[in-house]
This record gives structure tokens, C-alpha cells and sequence, in this order.
């Protein structure tokens, strides 16, 4: 990391790669460069396949102020060197960044960007469902099975359904809360929205506050061992939260959709605390939910993603335009031999992950 | 000067075939994209220097559309010609001038 890389270096490494010996290789390098400076000086533009484009460009004279003396000065005009690396250089260099595209601002956005955002809202909808799918996954067998052979499993299932079923509705009822404010503060004018920022972060704050107590209840109602309990007792309360969420207005569609995924989270997860280790796991892209984020959360390494990559190589394209709902299988890392914690490994993904976008160049 | 011409000449200068010293440029390439990529920057000397530099993410204006966008944060090659080089440019220049003065005259 940030190296500074000679030419004996260069040459060794250009060396190595071309099979011709250190001297050849030095001549090469030299005699190259020296043929650029020689057309530059020139004044004519050289272009080096695969490195980019050297010219030479006019600067006018201009004005400056020597900033010792403070005398005025005047920078003749002369001729520079302009460098324009050509794309596959370019994109090599960039590709750690690659993902990021330019985007427009809203007025609202824009608003939020100048003033430093609270904390992202995304992480925020995403926790609940972790967790539940966590505690799923910290509960391998139910020790009610030996009493209850299949009803526990289904009053379980139907319990976590309706739990994620809340959990979405909730999220969803104050994200139209949110909402739902934005515009009020806009029609308030500037003076308002000067205390919104302060107001915003609070709001934020009690919405976390809320949620982890929410999850504590939830786990502590889990581990009770009666179920039946915790099924009459969670029974009714999605009947509010649906009211609330018609009555706030903001699409009875979006709480559908969130309805159908968090049964689709109920089909999905039970698979994973039952199977043991050579049993296939899957998981669901969605649109807060890529290869990267599954990465992390199955081998608590996002750079790990190309392993998943390879693995669904045959189902997935372009690793930035997978449709939301695909269904990919986890591989275990012990059948690629990687170890997350080995610095490693983690640069050979990396690698890996600059070639799986290479390919879609 | 193109990457056609540039080949050929490099290698009538070296006495090899144009197909090695496309060969030679492509691994050249190759290797200066792997430095550059890893965060090192490479130098020649007399020629000058590239690095690897962030262009950090900023509010800027659309140029045709005149509304507010946000320009992505960016590694980009940056290339600082070399004193030897810069002078050698810089020179051409006065000669080029007063060439084009003279003819004007």
C-alpha cells in the first residue's frame, strides 16, 4: 500500500511476466520512454496501448504572487504534459469504487446532504428480521418436540411469520410516519426546518429505542416454554398494526408485498437450524440484501461475496444487476478452502471479485 | 501518434517484431495496473510519476440540466511529469513560438 515502485522493480515484475531477461526488459522500458518524452517534445500526442494517451497542451500565461516576497509575477506561457489513461487502466484503478454511480438530488436530498445525515434508515428496517432469522438460527431443535410431535413446529412457524409480519408492518407504519413529515416541514418554510435536523434525530433515536426494546420482548417471549401463550398473546397485535398502517394510507400494496416476503423469510429460514453443514444454504437477494451483505453475515466478511459469486455462477450475471428474489446457495468456505479470518484469502477474493467485473467489461 | 504507429517504431528502434512489443506493452500494462490498483505508485525516471489518487465525493452541478448531483468518490491515475521531461516540453514551446512568430512576420 502505498509504495513507491522504481523502475528495477518494474522491471522485474515486467520481466517475470514476459519470460525475456532483466536486460531486454530494461532496453524495452528505457527505449520506451524515451521514444514518449522524444514525441512529446515534439509536441505530438503518443498513444500507449493499454496505459493511456500522452499530449501536450498550451498554457496560457497568467498571474501569480510569489509567496514568500508577495511580489505579483507572471507565469509565462508554456507548454505541460497531459496524461489520459485509457479506460481498461482506469477502470482497474477504480474498481474498488466501481459500484458508485452519479446521482441526482432531490431538493430533500440535497437538504439532507448539507446537513449531515442521522443515522441510515436501511440498517434501521433490516434489524428485525435479523433478528428473528438469528433467533432461528440460535434455536436448532424445539424441546417441546418430544411432547407436541408436529404442532409446535407449525404454531413456531406461524408464530415467526406473523412476528416478521409485524415487524415489517411496524417498520412500514413509521417510515410513512416519516414520510408523511417531510413535507410538513417543507410547507413550514426554512425557519422550521432549521430545528428539523434536531427533531429528525430524536425521532430516529426513540425509533431504535423502540426497537430494541421490542426485540428483547420478542426474545423473551421466544423462550418461554409455553407456545401457546405467546400465540394468543401475539395473535391479536397484527390486527392493530394492520389498522394503523391502512389508516396512515401509505400503500395497503407495499404491506401485501412485505406480507408475501416475510413468508417467503418464513419458508426460507426454517431450513437453516435443522440441516447440518454438507446440506446446501440458500438466501434470497433482495433489494437491501446482495451477495456483499449475505457475505457478511454468513462468513462476517463482505469481500467473501465472489465465493457466493462462483458458486450460482450458472444462475447470475452481471454481479450488480441480480434481480431481486433469485435465490442463491451459500457454499460452505470450507469447500473452496478459505478461511475468513486469513488476510490472505481475502485478497485472492478480492481478485477474484475484480475478475468476475472483468468479465462483464 | 497512435497505438499502430507507436508499436512499429518501438520495435524498428528495438530490432523486434511489432507483435513482441505489443506483447511487451500488454504485460507493461498489466503490471502498471496491478501496482496502481494496490495503491502504489510507479516511477520512472526522467519521464515521472503515476498514482493512484481519490477524488472524493462532491455536490456539483449538471452541466446541461443545471440540477444538483452527486459525483461518486473515484481512484484516478495521475500522472506528474518528471523536472527533465516538463523542461524538454516546455522548451519545444518557446522554439515552436518563435518559429510561428517569425513565419507570421
Amino acid at each position: 500500500m502505498s509504495e513507491k515502485v522504481g523502475m528495477s522493480a518494474l522491471t522485474a515484475m515486467l520481466s517475470v511476466r514476459s519470460g525475456d531477461s532483466r536486460e531486454q526488459t530494461e532496453g524495452f522500458l528505457r527505449e520506451m520512454f524515451d521514444m514518449i518524452s522524444s514525441v512529446l517534445a515534439a509536441g505530438d500526442t503518443v498513444k500507449v496501448p493499454g496505459i493511456g494517451m500522452f499530449k501536450t497542451i498550451d498554457v496560457e500565461a497568467r498571474k501569480s504572487v510569489n509567496v514568500n516576497t508577495g511580489e505579483e509575477t507572471v507565469i509565462p506561457a508554456h507548454r505541460k504534459v497531459v496524461f489520459l489513461p485509457c479506460k481498461e487502466l482506469a477502470a482497474t484503478v477504480n474498481a474498488p469504487f466501481e459500484m458508485f454511480q452519479t446521482m441526482e438530488l432531490t431538493d430533500e436530498l440535497a437538504a439532507e446532504f448539507e446537513v449531515p445525515a442521522p443515522a441510515p434508515e436501511p440498517e434501521e428496517v433490516e434489524l428485525p428480521e435479523q433478528q428473528a432469522e438469528l433467533q432461528q438460527a440460535a434455536k436448532p431443535e424445539q424441546p417441546e418436540e418430544a411432547d407436541h410431535p408436529e404442532l409446535p413446529c407449525l404454531s413456531e412457524q406461524s408464530v415467526q411469520t406473523e412476528q416478521t409480519e409485524q415487524s415489517d408492518q411496524s417498520d412500514q407504519s413509521e417510515r410513512s410516519d416519516q414520510s408523511d413529515q417531510v413535507p410538513a416541514s417543507d410547507t413550514s418554510g426554512t425557519v422550521k426546518r432549521r430545528f428539523w435536523p434536531g427533531f429528525f434525530t430524536g425521532f430516529v433515536a426513540a425509533c431504535v429505542c423502540a426497537l430494541i426494546v421490542w426485540g428483547v420482548m420478542v426474545v423473551v417471549e421466544l423462550k418461554r416454554p409455553d407456545v401457546k401463550m405467546t400465540v394468543t398473546e401475539v395473535g391479536p397485535a397484527p390486527v392493530d398494526t394492520k389498522t394503523d398502517t391502512i389508516s396512515s394510507g401509505n400503500g395497503q400494496a407495499s404491506a401485501t408485498a412485505e406480507h408475501s416476503e416475510a413468508q417467503q423469510v418464513a419458508q426460507t429460514t426454517p431450513e437453516v437450524p435443522t440441516q447440518p453443514s454438507d446440506q446446501p444454504v440458500y438466501d434470497t437477494i433482495s433489494k437491501t440484501r446482495y451477495l456483499t451483505t449475505m457475505a457478511k453475515d454468513h462468513y462476517g466478511n463482505f469481500h467473501l461475496w465472489p465465493y457466493i459469486y462462483k458458486e450460482n455462477e450458472k444462475i447470475l450475471g452481471h454481479p450488480d444487476r441480480i434481480k431481486p428474489g433469485t435465490q442463491v446457495v451459500i457454499p460452505d468456505l470450507a469447500k473452496y478452502g478459505v478461511d475468513p479470518r486469513n488476510p490472505k484469502d481475502i485478497a485472492k477474493a478480492k481478485q477474484m471479485g475484480l475478475d468476475i467485473y472483468a468479465r462483464y467489461r | 501518434m497512435d497505438a499502430k504507429t507507436f508499436t512499429t517504431e518501438l520495435a524498428g528502434r528495438l530490432g523486434r517484431t511489432p507483435q513482441e512489443v505489443s506483447s511487451l506493452c500488454r504485460g507493461l500494462a498489466d503490471v502498471v495496473g496491478e501496482t496502481l490498483a494496490q495503491g502504489d505508485s510507479l516511477i520512472v525516471p526522467s519521464f515521472g510519476s503515476f498514482e493512484p489518487k481519490k477524488r472524493e465525493e462532491h455536490v456539483a452541478l449538471h452541466p446541461a440540466t443545471g440540477r444538483k448531483i452527486l459525483i461518486p468518490p473515484k481512484l484516478q491515475v495521475v500522472f506528474r511529469p518528471a523536472t527533465a521531461l516538463r523542461n524538454k516540453v516546455r522548451s519545444q514551446e518557446r522554439d515552436d513560438d518563435e518559429q510561428s512568430n517569425s513565419q507570421a512576420r
